[in-house]
């Protein structure tokens, strides 16, 4: 074989050499491709030098490009955060609304089998003294019946495609969660004045007092089994009113957030006010739960209070004695003072 | 306002008059939320479908974008 032949000979082989197995280790430590892809004539990956996305992300923090189209948040392709914000909505929201909810109602049913009612504390006097006014109860039926309401609507958020949408199908669940938000962001503000009016109206009372620590350390007469002393509203009952005004203005700012998308929060502040609203939400329909259980069929005489406004002169005394005193003569002549409630 | 008053004399007209509270309380909040839905749905803006109609692909029907109903998700040479 001459030299020419040779020299040719050696060329063929290292140029098929390099053809054949360059683009397989170039393809190393890179994603692989789906079959067919790349399958070029030539054995060769087009894209096997270009930079990935995992790179990019890497790199830059978020995969951006451009659009033509006004909304310019529609650039980003990919931000972290997204992920985050789209694992914790999918998996750990469901498990922990479950829990605190789910915990909630199991704990007041066993409380309810092992205890039974709170029961009366005192022999009915027959005579009966305003408990609510009127203002006060219309506010808390028009607060609760919108909180029910967006209670049940905002559980179809994270439940409803989960329990449901495999009951009822797609057409009617299409159709209910579209009514579902309607009525959760219009209901949302009967909700916020209800709130406000709340915050108003019942400030003073709940502000803390000499009679709470005792009252929480006896577990509201539990340990005791001696009603401690309490004013207007016990301490429990406190506790219920800050949850509902702080819990309802964390709900309401991250819902008019919400409601009014990248209005004045880009998208990282988005996904922020869904954590606040999803976590207070959560709380607060726990906690009202529990005040619900305690307002019916926990306590005898408590749902009278927020139906007729009125309770029984010795139920008052029994459970609010720091407000009407056992021994108080000028009962009948206190006219405009401040009455207990439950 | 404090009052006492005899609760069996006086229990028919406060039944009646706590149904009225539940229930306006109940209508009020129904009211705003039927005022407050139609001023949002007023201010709500028209899907992108309908702000912007193309000729080509449309991003809310699967059945007739380029990919086609029956696209697995697989590439196919053929």
């Amino acid at each position: 074989m001459s030299a020419p032949i040779r020299m040719a000979t050696v060329l063929l082989i290292c140029l098929t050499t390099i053809f054949a197995v360059g683009p397989v280790g170039a393809q190393h430590g890179r994603d692989t491709p789906p079959a067919g892809v790349g399958a070029q004539p030539s054995g060769a990956d087009p894209t096997a030098e270009s930079v990935t996305e995992s790179e990019l992300l890497n790199e830059i923090g978020k995969l951006q490009g451009r659009v033509t189209i006004p909304d310019g948040k529609a650039a980003i392709l990919v931000q972290p955060q997204g992920r985050t914000y789209q694992s914790f909505h999918e998996r750990w929201l469901p498990w922990i609304g479950a829990v605190v909810i789910l915990g909630m109602a199991i704990a007041l049913a066993v409380f309810y089998l092992i205890n039974g009612r709170i029961p009366f504390g005192a022999r009915p006097s027959g005579r009966t003294i305003v408990r609510f006014n009127r203002l006060e109860r219309f506010n808390h039926w028009m607060t609760a019946a919108s909180f029910i309401v967006l209670a049940i609507t905002g559980l179809n958020y994270v439940f409803g495609k989960r329990l449901l949408f495999p009951l009822i199908g797609p057409d009617a669940f299409a159709t209910w969660s579209q009514w579902a938000k309607f009525a959760h962001n219009a209901f949302a503000f009967p909700f916020m004045l209800g709130i406000v009016i709340m915050a108003i109206v019942w400030l003073r009372d709940n502000l803390p007092d000499r009679y709470d620590w005792p009252w929480l350390r006896s577990f509201g007469g539990f340990v005791s089994g001696e009603h401690p002393p309490a004013g207007r509203f016990n301490a429990g009952q406190k506790l219920i009113f800050w949850s509902v005004v702080l819990g309802g203005l964390a709900l309401s700012a991250s819902g008019l957030v919400m409601l009014f998308p990248f209005a004045l929060v880009d998208i990282n502040g988005m996904q922020v006010a869904q954590y606040v609203h999803a976590f207070s939400a959560v709380a607060l329909i726990a906690i009202i739960l529990a005040h619900i259980y305690i307002g019916t069929i926990g306590m005898v005489g408590a749902f009278e209070a927020m139906e007729s406004g009125r309770v029984d002169i010795e139920w008052a005394r029994t459970h609010h004695s720091a407000w009407i005193p056992p021994d108080d003569p000028d009962l009948p002549e206190r006219t405009g003072a401040r009455v207990p409630a439950e | 306002m404090t009052r006492i008053c005899p609760s069996e004399l006086a229990r028919g007209s406060l039944r009646s008059e706590a149904m009225r509270m539940i229930l306006s309380g109940i209508a009020i909040a129904c009211l705003i939320s039927v005022g407050v839905g139609a001023v949002l749905y007023s201010m709500s803006r028209p899907p992108v479908y309908e702000a912007m109609p193309m000729p080509g692909v449309r991003l809310d029907d699967p059945g007739h974008n380029l990919v086609g109903p029956r696209w697995t998700g697989r590439f196919d040479r053929s």
